[in-house]
């Protein structure tokens, strides 16, 4: 290629090639070419230069001082710098926020590489634990069809331009509009907590007074809000105390894992749910849908989401009219106003229970209601926490801002043509408005719209300016966490594609011609730590601070939740309890892995089984079997969902445990307008979603269209016949053991007579004894609330391969680790458990023993090796691996890596080739590079110094690994409970991973009978 | 086969302990004996039937290699194996071949030791017959493999690694047991046409035909001292061959018992293996047989006794695998343990009941018609059980390999396997080259052993009389019979 765009040298007339001496036609439309052949090719990634560019760049930050430092040039190292070592990873605090909360986050950077999220340790929301959803977003940032450039439209047309051209444009088109007051001028964005774009705004509205703001969040609690402020006379979100709370009642509110402080949850939630140690909690659930809370719960009742509402009226009622406790002053109504709801509801039974056990431990207990209910549920639970004195001691309240204007207001606004400028911060407005909303045409009524976003999405194609937005690792940020703590947010790398971010494009607007994000968000911790102006440049005492606040994450002195008094608002509860069983009901929930629809574009999460369903790549109409056999459905049958007058196709799932009389179908899928991983995956929910009833409602036609859909699911992959299915059901009971409470504690090895009656068990040789370590894990299923937060966080570390639809539905998905997901009795009310599987690493391993070319093979610490470049691929230890856990690689799925892709893999792990087996190695690389530190450390390894990925990020901490050698360690310990048992221990392989029973705290007047208490399994 | 072929048969199937049955009608002589089954390779031409049967085969061997060749660059993921059944179709074909490669070593070597003379006609045949099975078997397990390319890893071979097999795993086993297998079968098939070839080479007219089949009858001329070293070393042969028929399969039976499957997991399956062998080695003897003594005008050699005796011993042998079918039944109940007898139910009830019940219908229920006598002289009716025999045993090994793997131990790792178009063409590809490799045996070698036949005819007899029982080759061969090969070679 000619250098076409470099100046000639001098005017001695060197010419650079023949095609210039010749001045041919060619040669001037090259030069007249800003973008010659190939700059604008995205296949591929970043050219190999740039790469090497962006990594030194980042390599150089990176050496600096423990957390990275903001320097713009580019220079190639010269010399080391100082404490940098080459191959070695490095851990940033950062954050990342999604739906206004921030989420405190750890990021594994090699050689100026992110290439892993885990939660940030020192923060409390966190602990160390992240969710599958902050986890796999590492793979956004390397995603092929993330935006690369500036785009401007002009009459339809797209043309590629720069940030200059935007600058130059926006210099100009602000400073008239500032000139205006703003008049014509709003801006559109998520809902965000972040301090420094508030302090933009703010800026903004300085210098834009008459601008207008609006949110748009797909999944919002503006319920919550509207409760709190009728209960409390201003919004908040509720702070739930799960340590404290001994009796835990979820309204829907899926408090382990939609709730904003889940993680932290589900940590507390665990820590009083072992039986020896603390005694048990005891947690009610009432949802619609299947959710991870609901897994873990005592009670499960599965109730119509607009049903919840009243059995929370049933029980409020239950507690105020049995005069136990009185209705609290500025509760806004009297007990005998809640007269027509008690025993309403499904199962007065375990209402009278649950009130029984509120009112038994008064300060002990949470009622907590999801954002999907209405207000009057927020309202009603408010009063309830405060009439049993939960209220400061299980939950608090945190005051959040008033919303701002919605969407619709800004439709209207548009719509009579005073909104002249728009400019949307992120977001994907057009693809994720209700379906009644015409988004893209009133958007075109604004002469000059400006979109920034990671990629060109439905909303940049009808935007006038489209701009590449960054990922949360290439930029300066800050967030507020679930509990109101400050967190930072720093980047790992240069943007890849010269994106930037929302701080820097409002700054940009704001007349700052270069915005550099670091000084923004530095200006703000300034503001924030009790400065004002503009951060000092030389203030030795400041700088400690903001590099403080850098490299742990966040600012420690978090505002204290607040104990509002009730304000005494209305409650408004309808007009009395609505029949059980109406017409059928619509569910439009957030969907467990792409949430709204901005995780589309991630493999790791497409391929990542949904928790209760197992589908991977699709979203589903999801609804019970009595539904299913009322509507006279199957499982992959395609229907015609009509709600409000709009119809929408979905594949039917048959699952257990769904509410009745109600469908529920999730978010985030159907998108054309995303990369190729999300591109018309799924079915889209959005065209189904009205503005006024965003969670859907009664009113739901389902039609059968007579054709069935193809899903893929990780388990269950077909429709079981009754001899299957029978068998199933009886082997659960021995796999996934369980006893109530009363149960174990009157017989505590209950978990050895569940398992396969067998003779004495004894090996034909001197088994090998393991004197140095002994590696080995333990899973507590009493706690694991199949979150999938471990089997992301394994197929980042370990570089697992993502095989795609066609592929999951063969059976060949390429997980280490696996959550089986097990129903259990009354198909309708099933219990429901779930249980990680990985490679057990038996010390009798069978998959070793008939390997002809002894690929897989013990090491002297117990693991079970597979050795990659000895594996000739004869599948015979998948085969005779009883837990099924072994994984081909049927295809060469490296190929399927773009180069960007390739620079996420983690390089202490092998990738696999075609032809081998692989499967999970207890994290060997962690094991090998914790030895290696404790030796040039020259001490002994301590229990916790290894800890696998999943077991990282274990939000229960259910995961536990150690040396089983060591009779102190946690995983000896564990070992040692009487609730530890092997799974198919009569084989005789001795696995290393062993699993503790789970144990459920029915209410005593609840409990089931003897011989019902305990699965009598007879599988293995 | 039309009604008159089949009222054309001569019926010799009546036992007289009195007289022997006579092996060889329509009063052969020694010399049209040597002309009928030489005749067949010398003719110029062969007729334009087996032009056709060659290209439909060739043409399943060209879709084998281009399915092998997809096979190799793009990897295992074009069949329909998944991480629950990592075994398919493949194994299933090995399984298959290997079996169907018994009834050659069984002929030759066990019912020679046993002195059944009416193992001549129908050796040379079986033998060919084992060669090309084991040559189809073979296939499979080399490219089945994930990493083709190092496929030889399984072999013992010095190595700059300093690594060896893993001798604990059947699939070595299995290396050496086939191995052994192939090596044996090829010598003891070669060592027999020694005198054969020799008497081609003599009969030879053109001179590539001199020359081939000259250097392959490593100088045979018919002396006493070669009659003598020909038999000592087929007779060492077939006491080698003799425990193989027993240890291949039951070796390949390993691969599934040493496991720890249910399903997999059983000690009967040894001899269950071996028994199921024989049976199909013999169905698909009979399957070729039939129509190739009809169309090569074998009939005076292969005679309804000899078809009778075959369809004996698949009666006697379908009857052993049933038996083992319902022992399997029995045990998975007996046991005890539950996973293995969820396999077996699931067998029969599960989602491959239709597999499990083809199976049973066609390799318990169908030889048992070989009860009747009219069914075991009707070649249109014996041809069709072998054909079900066939079909019923391929099943056999579907079932045992992809129904217990589709379930195993725990429920949540189920999975149903189905093959792809690869599968069925890898299939039908082996199929191919097998019959090729049969055409091309028909053509070029004689297919009924010359020599071996001489020798249970009457005219082989010292008495000269057909009451004398004679030709098993110890010291009762008369003085004349080896001369009277030799004076054939010059018309």
């Amino acid at each position: 290629m000619t250098t076409a765009n470099d100046a000639p040298l001098g005017g001695r007339g060197y010419w650079r090639s023949l095609e210039e001496l010749a001045q041919s036609e060619e040669f001037r439309r090259q030069l007249e070419n800003e973008f010659p052949g190939g700059v604008d090719t995205p296949i591929g990634g970043v050219s190999r230069r740039r790469f090497l560019q962006v990594m030194a760049a980042s390599a150089a930050m990176a050496g600096l001082a423990g957390c990275r430092w903001p320097q713009e040039k580019i220079v190639p190292f010269a010399r080391r710098p100082e404490g940098y070592e080459p191959g070695e990873t490095r851990l940033f605090a950062t954050t990342r926020e999604l739906g206004g909360i921030g989420f405190p986050l750890l990021a594994t950077s090699y050689d100026g590489r992110p290439i892993k999220i885990d939660g940030n340790p020192d923060h409390p929301q966190s602990l160390g634990a992240a969710s599958a959803l902050m986890q796999a977003s590492v793979l956004d940032l390397w995603n092929v069809d993330r935006s690369r450039s500036v785009l401007r439209r002009e009459r339809g047309q797209e043309i590629r331009a720069t940030w200059d051209d935007f600058a130059a444009f926006a210099g100009e088109h602000f400073a008239t509009l500032a000139g205006g007051g703003g008049r014509g001028l709003a801006f559109l964005s998520g809902a965000t907590g972040s301090p420094s774009r508030a302090r933009l705004r703010r800026e903004a509205q300085a210098r834009f007074p008459e601008a207008r703001w609006f949110e748009h969040e797909p999944v919002a609690a503006d319920a919550a809000r509207e409760g709190s402020r009728r209960a409390m006379g201003r919004a908040y979100r509720d702070v739930p105390d799960l340590e404290r709370a001994r009796i835990i009642a979820d309204f829907d509110a899926d408090l382990l894992q939609a709730h904003p402080a889940a993680i932290r949850n589900a940590r507390m939630f665990a820590r009083g749910r072992r039986p020896e140690r603390h005694g048990m909690n005891r947690l009610y659930v009432f949802e619609p849908g299947v959710s991870q809370t609901g897994t873990v719960a005592d009670h499960r009742l599965p109730v119509a989401r607009t049903q919840v509402v009243t059995a929370l009226a049933a029980l409020a009622a239950e507690i105020f009219l049995g005069g136990r406790v009185p209705v609290p002053a500025g509760a806004g109504f009297a007990a005998g106003d809640l007269a027509g709801w008690r025993g309403q509801g499904p199962r007065p039974d375990v209402i009278a229970a649950l009130a029984d056990d509120l009112v038994a431990h008064r300060g002990e207990g949470l009622v907590a209601v999801g954002a999907r209910q209405p207000a009057a549920a927020h309202h009603l639970a408010i009063v309830l926490n405060a009439a049993l004195a939960n209220t400061g001691r299980s939950v608090a309240y945190l005051p959040v801002e008033e919303p701002a204007a919605r969407l619709p207001e800004l439709l209207r606004e548009l719509a009579t043509g005073s909104i002249t400028t728009l400019v949307i911060l992120d977001g994907n407005p057009v693809a994720t408005a209700p379906a009644d909303l015409d988004v893209a045409a009133a958007f075109a009524r604004a002469g000059v719209t400006i979109h920034l976003a990671d990629q060109v999405d439905a909303t940049s194609r009808c935007c006038t300016w489209h701009l590449p937005r960054a990922h949360f690792l290439e930029t300066w940020s800050d967030a507020v966490a679930a509990d109101g703590s400050v967190l930072s947010g720093q980047p790992l790398i240069e943007p890849l594609f010269g994106s930037r971010s929302d701080l820097e494009l409002l700054a940009l607007l704001l007349g700052d011609p270069a915005p550099r994000g670091h000084d923004l968000v530095r200006a703000t911790f300034h503001q924030l730590t009790g400065g004002s102006g503009q951060a000092p440049q030389n203030n030795p005492r400041f700088e400690e601070r903001w590099r403080r606040f850098l490299h742990d994450g966040f600012l420690a002195d978090a505002p204290p939740p607040e104990t509002p008094p009730l304000a005494g608002g209305a409650l408004d509860l309808g007009p009395g309890p609505a029949p059980a069983a109406g017409d059928l009901e619509l569910i439009i929930a957030p969907d467990s892995r792409l949430h709204d629809g901005r995780f589309a574009d991630n493999a790791w999460l497409q391929e990542l089984p949904d928790f209760a369903t197992k589908v991977v790549w699709d979203n589903v109409a999801a609804l019970s079997p009595a539904t299913a056999a009322a509507l006279d459905l199957r499982h992959g049958d395609l229907v015609e969902l009509e709600f409000c007058g709009r119809r929408q196709l979905m594949p039917a799932y048959v699952l257990p445990g769904h509410a009745p009389h109600a469908v529920t179908i999730t978010l985030g899928y159907g998108r054309r307008d995303c990369g190729r991983v999300g591109r018309e995956v799924g079915h889209d929910a959005y065209a189904l979603r009205p503005s006024d009833a965003p969670h859907g409602g009664p009113g739901l036609a389902v039609r059968k269209t007579g054709r069935t859909y193809p899903l893929s699911c990780t388990q269950d992959h077909h429709a079981i016949d009754p001899r299957g299915y029978q068998e199933r059901e009886q082997r659960v009971g021995s796999l996934v053991r369980e006893a109530e409470l009363e149960h174990y504690l009157a017989d505590p090895e209950f978990v050895d007579h569940l398992g396969i009656h067998h003779p004495p068990l004894v090996s034909l040789w001197t088994e090998k004894e393991y004197t140095g370590h002994k590696w080995g894990m333990s899973i507590d299923l009493g706690v694991c609330t199949g979150c999938n937060a471990c089997a992301v966080a394994c197929q980042a570390e370990n570089n697992i391969p993502v095989v795609g639809k066609v592929e999951v539905g063969r059976s060949r998905e390429m997980h280490w680790l696996r959550i089986d997901r097990y129903f259990q009795g009354d198909p309708e009310q099933p219990t429901i458990a779930a249980q990680p599987v990985a490679c057990a690493h038996c010390e009798l391993a069978p998959c070793e023993s008939v390997c002809p070319v002894a690929a897989t093979v013990h090491t002297e610490e117990g693991l079970n090796a597979m050795v990659y470049n000895r594996c000739v691929g004869t599948r015979y230890c998948a085969n005779n691996c009883p837990f099924k856990v072994r994984r081909f690689n049927f295809f060469n799925n490296l190929d399927a890596l773009t180069e960007l892709d390739k620079m996420r893999l983690n390089p202490e792990v092998t990738a696999r080739s075609r032809g081998v087996m692989e499967k999970c190695t207890y994290c060997v690389q962690r094991i090998q590079k914790a030895k290696i530190k404790a030796k040039n450390a020259r001490r002994p390894l301590r229990d916790g110094d290894i800890v696998p990925a999943c077991a990282q990020t274990c939000p229960t901490e259910a995961i536990v690994f150690g040396d089983l050698n060591d009779p102190a360690s946690r995983v000896s310990q564990a070992r040692a409970d009487k609730r530890s048992y092997d799974l198919l221990a009569y084989l005789n392989i001795k696995p290393r991973t062993s699993y503790l029973a789970r144990i459920r705290n029915p209410h005593p007047a609840l409990a089931a009978s003897p011989d019902q208490a305990t699965g009598h399994g007879t599988g293995a | 086969m039309n009604r008159a072929t089949i009222a054309a048969e001569i019926d010799n199937t009546a036992y007289d302990p009195a007289r022997p049955t006579e092996l060889v009608l329509g009063g052969e002589t020694f010399t049209s004996v040597t002309d009928k089954i030489c005749g067949i390779v010398e003719k110029p031409r062969p007729p334009r039937a087996w032009y056709i049967a060659i290209t439909v085969t060739g043409g399943l061997t060209a879709v084998l290699l281009a399915a092998v060749f997809h096979l190799i660059t793009t990897g295992i993921g074009i069949w329909g194996v998944n991480s629950t059944v990592g075994w398919g179709w493949a194994i299933v074909n090995f399984v298959f071949w290997v079996g169907i490669g018994h009834a050659g070593t069984l002929i030759s070597a066990i019912l020679f030791l046993l002195r059944q003379k009416w193992r001549t006609s129908i050796n040379r045949f079986a033998e060919a017959m084992t060669i090309f099975a084991v040559i189809c078997a073979g296939l499979f397990p080399a490219i089945h493999v994930g990493r083709i390319w190092l496929a030889y890893w399984l072999f013992p071979l010095p190595n700059y690694q300093g690594m060896w097999p893993n001798f604990r795993s059947p699939l070595l086993w299995d290396v050496f047991a086939v191995g052994t297998y192939a090596t044996v079968s090829v010598l003891f098939w070669y060592t027999g046409m020694v005198p054969d070839l020799a008497a081609l080479r003599d009969r030879a007219t053109t001179r590539w035909r001199q020359i081939v089949y000259g250097v392959f009858a490593i100088g045979w001329r018919g002396s006493h001292r070669h009659w003598h070293r020909f038999e000592k070393a087929y007779l060492i042969l077939a006491g080698l061959a003799t425990p193989l028929v027993l240890s291949v399969h039951s070796v390949v039976s390993f691969d599934f018992a040493v496991s720890n499957l249910p399903g997999w997991h059983t000690t009967i399956f040894p001899p269950y293996f071996v028994a199921g062998a024989v049976f199909s080695g013999f169905a698909m003897v009979g399957t070729l047989l039939v129509p190739a003594r009809q169309w090569f005008g074998l009939k005076n050699f292969v005679t309804l006794h000899h078809l009778d005796n075959m369809n004996k011993i698949v009666l006697a042998t379908g009857s052993m695998v049933g038996f083992a079918y319902a022992t399997e039944f029995f045990i998975a109940w007996y046991s005890g343990n539950p996973n293995e007898t969820f396999a077996f139910v699931n067998r029969a009830f599960g989602p491959y009941a239709w597999a499990y019940w083809i199976m049973v219908t066609c390799n318990v229920v169908s030889p048992q018609l070989f009860w009747f006598k009219r069914i075991r002289r009707s070649l249109p009716a014996m041809w069709i059980i072998y054909i079900f025999v066939n079909i019923g045993m391929w099943f056999e090994r579907f079932v045992i390999t992809v129904t217990s793997l589709s379930r195993d131990f725990l429920p949540s790792s189920w999975a149903y396997y189905r093959p792809t178009i690869f599968d069925v063409l890898t299939f039908a590809g082996s199929v191919g080259l097998f019959l090729t490799l049969v055409l091309l045996f028909v053509r070029y070698l004689p297919m009924v052993a010359m020599a071996e036949v001489k020798t249970v005819m009457p005219a082989a007899s010292v008495h000269g009389g057909p009451a004398h029982p004679v030709g098993d080759y110890h010291g009762d061969i008369p003085h004349g019979a080896a001369p009277a090969l030799g004076q054939e070679v010059r018309p």
